[in-house]
């Protein structure tokens, strides 16, 4: 077990400095660069200069890139470009936000992604199954964005139940109502990020949970008396749920990076949003470290999906 | 006929050719490695096998899972490269069918294998005709479409189906008819060595039956020679002039059909005959039960391969490895206690 | 001697999309007796699974029950609740499958799926006493360890190790009857014989064992008395004497001389022509008529009737036998 994390973790960080390598580069590779978009007429020749280096941008990318590696390694990101701060504080102060879209999503899709997903097994063929398999297909195919003006202009411009944007009404409170609040400008997003993601797990539940009932296995455990509910609780459920969860887990370590649409539709402030803001601004420091948190999400999602995976599934050993 | 044959795989092996001669033949397939430092396993599934095949017998193939009896044949049909040894066909080497283009077509079309379900061989979305026809138009066993029309259906007479077959598709059919379309379609590039892999295991007793009267009936008609292979003691050694007793890769007995009812066998070669239930009311006589189950072929025990489970077994038998003994004429045990004939 | 399970004229079919019936177990007559041992034999298509899903109920959903009674110590099963039926099933009734490496669960640990059945149908147990019986039911088939064998999960078993665990299962709460259908038909030889060994013991302390399979070399084995099964019904039963001695319809006398066996000559087999008619293509009168060197324009028109031809001995065929008395028209 603990080989078997050591070696998992050693490959996690392996895929993060790769990634990082990478967008390190891509991320110069990009046209124009961060001061020309601040040159104003008035700025000299000298200044861009200074700017220039104090940006550190006046070296070859090799050398910022080894100099860059060696501040990673000692947890500095670097300054942000525009807004003048450490980048860790910036990441900081985002990162909750995105966190707590992702456990709204979850929560979703766990929950009623699974729950129906078992529903409409059991209730194969019927009328429920059939309209639930409908609502699947068209959320599988549906183009998010477009689903998240929709709801935006249904639920906050028409209908006015939920707030335009952002992620709590200013200024920021603190207690009860500040959660309420929050929970409120919650709804949409995490709705729109989940459509998707909520379609596969009632998709991949339902399949896996009727080809399930069809194994010997649950034959055997009728003919020992067992009545359907409990066949489904012990017999079927862990099994059904063993492929579910692998797509589920990919899905939501690659979700941190994928929310920048929703984020921004939205203006919530999360890493999504300040993705999109850094690449307008391109503030490479931010940009960098914002990619550097979604590499790191997906290695752990990935781990804690195989964790998961073979926790549920005595036929996999840790250790292979 | 069971008489020709007999004699020409018993006794004069001095003047009649062996039309296959396998020689130290070993398949070994790597086990993925587990750990990062690791000695490269293997999965021992064939090893220093040898025997000959003589023209107009059948030799039968008999082992549980594990004993490398279908690898076995794989390896000689050049399906899987073996790892050492040599195949002779009709006294030139074809290890592997590294023979020059045209000797290795005519090694396919002389030497057919007929599997387990020919339904899986079969494409369900070609006519049981044209699956015929197609082999021999490229083979050259006909020359035009018509010709192949008509030989096939000629063949599919000959094995008991009704010409109509020719323009249906394999769906159509019991399991018991796609094996004798299977057969046709081996037949119609004229074969000489016929390799059956558990050709009747799949089907029903009565249909069982008619599909090993066929193979007999066909043995003689197209002077065929056969390699049975089969885990059913009963059933191989019914169609077999000689039995070949596998075990973890490895011979364990090659006997005729007369000496595997005798008292000399091999103690594992007993054990099968023992465990065959047999279904009659006569009282059993002393019943042979192997403990545990068949080792893996991946660390086969040192000594001789059978040692875990004999019931025989001294310390001998767990130090060293018996060597296949010619206890008779013909009869070859590897066995440590195998008694010689006088 | 009490009688455990009595089929009495039960028919059964499967319904096509269209709604139409097709029949495929008729007027299936026969008893197993307490402490005894009974063979159903039979082909492939023959009915052999359909009449043990029939005794426990647990029937696929296209299929469905025509008529008769299905009796378990008196009681009829076809009249039972499901809630009475979850009762019997596990308890009076238990079933071991032919396929061993996927009858049982692979995520729960063989102890938990052996013990499952006394959870179930002795909710006073405490699980110490639960884990000790388990332990007690590996021991009887012969699994060794059974200590660190118990909270293993089935990869960890061979087929042979399964089908054992399968059994221990099966005999764990003392069921009246013991159905085992195929046991033995995914397994070696070798370790087929172990099997058999080890249900001809427990069969010696238990209660009553049906036994489903195509081999009559395994019904010779372990039985007492046979049922010979053709296209759904049974066409030949009796002791297995009377059977295996004097085989009387044709499907047995030719099923019989078409196994090789290991005393068989090295002649030309028997063999009955065609094979086994599905549900969809059965005639009026004797199901096995196609196929029959004995047939005539009656065997095709009529169902054969049911006789007695000895104290131990029925046969349905329109062949004249030696001091038969007509059971059934």
């Amino acid at each position: 077990m603990l080989r078997y994390l050591i070696r998992r973790i050693g490959r996690g960080i392996l895929t993060i400095f790769v990634s990082v390598t990478l967008v390190f580069f891509i991320v110069r590779a990009m046209p124009s660069n961060p001061v020309t978009l601040m040159i104003s007429p008035q700025m000299s020749e000298e200044a861009q200069q200074a700017l220039m280096v104090s940006y550190g941008l006046d070296k070859p990318k090799s050398v910022q890139y080894v100099l860059y590696m060696k501040e990673l390694l000692h947890g500095n990101l670097g300054t942000s470009f525009s807004k003048r701060i450490p980048v860790t504080e910036y990441l900081a102060e985002k990162l909750p936000w995105t966190l707590l879209l992702l456990a709204a999503v979850m929560v979703i899709v766990i929950f009623v992604g699974i729950g129906v997903g078992l529903f409409a097994a059991a209730h194969k063929g019927k009328l429920a199954d059939r309209l639930i398999n409908i609502v699947v297909t068209m959320g599988i195919s549906v183009f998010i964005p477009f689903m998240a003006f929709l709801l935006l202009y249904i639920f906050a411009f028409k209908l006015r139940i939920c707030p335009t944007g952002g992620a709590y009404t200013p200024p920021k409170g603190a207690g009860l109502s500040f959660y309420l609040d929050v929970g409120k400008h919650l709804i949409l997003p995490a709705v729109a990020l989940s459509i998707t993601n909520l379609a596969n797990a009632v998709l991949y539940t339902r399949n896996s949970m009727i080809d399930v009932l069809h194994e010997d296995y649950i034959r055997t455990a009728y003919s020992k008396g067992c009545d359907s509910k409990r066949v489904m609780k012990v017999h079927a459920i862990k099994n059904a749920l063993i492929p579910t969860v692998t797509v589920i887990g990919m899905q939501i370590g690659i979700m941190v990076g994928g929310a920048t649409v929703t984020e921004t539709v939205f203006s919530w402030p999360g890493i999504g949003r300040l993705v999109y803001d850094s690449v307008n601004a391109l503030d490479y420091p931010v940009l960098q470290g914002a990619f550097l948190v979604m590499a790191v999400a997906v290695v752990i999602m990935s781990l804690l999906t195989d964790l998961v995976v073979a926790w549920l599934d005595p036929r996999i050993k840790l250790g292979g | 006929m069971r008489e020709e044959a007999t004699t020409a795989a018993g006794a004069e092996t001095a003047d009649i050719q062996p039309i296959l001669r396998v020689e130290h033949l070993t398949k070994l397939f790597p086990v993925k490695k587990k750990k990062l430092i690791e000695t490269k396993r293997f999965v021992h599934a064939v090893e220093d096998v040898s025997f000959d095949v003589y023209p107009g017998e059948t030799l039968g193939i008999v082992g549980e899972s594990g004993s490398g009896k279908s690898t076995l044949a794989q390896t000689i049909l050049a399906l899987t490269p073996a790892t050492s040894g040599e195949v002779y066909y009709d006294g030139k080497k074809i290890t592997n069918f590294k023979v020059g283009g045209a000797g290795r077509k005519k090694l396919r079309q002389e030497m057919q294998m007929i599997f387990q379900d020919p339904y899986a061989s079969l494409n369900p979305k070609i006519k049981v005709g044209d699956a015929i026809a197609e082999p021999m138009l490229v083979n050259g066993q006909a020359k035009s479409r018509k010709e192949a029309e008509e030989k096939a259906k000629h063949l599919l007479e000959t094995v008991g189906l009704r010409p109509e077959v020719y323009d249906r598709y394999p769906h159509e059919f019991s399991g018991g008819q796609r094996q004798r379309i299977g057969i046709v379609r081996s037949l119609s590039v004229n074969p000489r060595l016929l390799f059956c892999d558990e050709s009747v295991s799949a089907l029903d007793v009565s249909v069982q039956a008619q599909i090993l009267n066929l193979f007999n009936d066909l043995k003689k008609a197209f002077h065929l020679t056969y390699v049975f292979i089969g885990h059913d003691l009963a059933v191989i050694r019914y169609i077999s002039d000689r039995i070949l007793v596998m075990y973890l890769g490895k011979i364990m007995e090659i006997a005729s059909y007369d000496d595997l009812f005798g008292e000399n066998t091999h103690p594992y070669t007993q054990a099968l005959v023992s465990a065959i239930p047999e279904p009659s009311t006569a009282p059993r006589t002393q019943r042979i039960l192997l403990e545990g189950d068949i080792p893996s072929v991946v660390n086969p025990p040192k000594g001789c391969r059978f040692c875990q489970r004999c019931f025989k077994a001294q310390a001998v038998c767990f130090e060293q490895e018996p060597d296949l003994k010619e206890v008779g004429k013909g009869h070859l045990i590897r066995c440590h206690f195998a008694k010689e004939a006088e | 001697m009490a009688t455990i399970v009595e089929f009495k004229n039960y028919s059964m079919g499967f319904k096509d999309d269209d709604g139409q019936v097709f029949n495929l177990l008729d007027r299936l007559n026969f008893k197993v007796e307490e402490g005894k041992a009974l063979g159903v034999v039979g082909e492939s298509g023959c009915g052999k699974s359909m009449t043990s899903l029939s005794l426990m109920r647990l029937l696929p959903d296209a299929a469905t029950v025509q008529g008769g009674e299905i009796f378990l110590e008196g009681k009829d099963l076809l009249k039972a609740s499901e809630a009475e039926m979850r009762d019997i099933r596990g308890n009076k009734l238990t079933m071991i499958f032919q396929e061993p490496m996927t009858a049982l669960n692979p995520v729960l640990t063989i102890g938990q799926q052996i013990g499952e059945i006394l959870q179930l149908h002795h909710p006073e147990m405490k699980p110490d006493e639960i884990r000790r019986l388990v332990l007690q039911s590996l021991v009887d088939v012969g699994i060794a360890a059974p200590e660190t064998r118990i909270d293993q999960y089935p990869h960890e078993f061979s087929g042979g190790m399964r089908q054992r665990v399968m059994i221990a299962m099966a005999i764990i709460n003392h069921p009246a009857l013991l159905i085992a259908d195929e046991p033995t038909t995914a397994l070696d030889v070798t370790i087929q014989a172990q099997i058999l060994d080890i249900m001809r013991r427990l069969k010696k302390a238990s209660g009553s064992l049906m036994v489903i399979t195509h081999n009559l070399g395994i019904v010779a084995e372990i039985c007492e008395e046979v049922v010979v099964m053709y296209a759904g019904r049974a066409i030949e039963r009796g002791t297995l004497k009377a059977i295996f001695d004097g085989p009387l319809h044709p499907y047995t006398r030719g099923l019989m001389a078409s196994i090789p066996t290991m005393r068989s000559e090295k002649k030309p087999l028997h063999t009955i022509p065609g094979s086994v008619p599905t549900v969809y293509d059965f005639g009026p009168g004797c199901r096995f008529a196609a196929r029959c060197e004995h047939c005539t324009e009656q065997c095709r028109l009529t169902v054969p009737p049911l006789k007695r031809v000895g104290k131990d001995h029925l046969v349905q065929c329109w062949l004249t036998f030696e001091g038969e008395v007509i059971e059934h028209a």
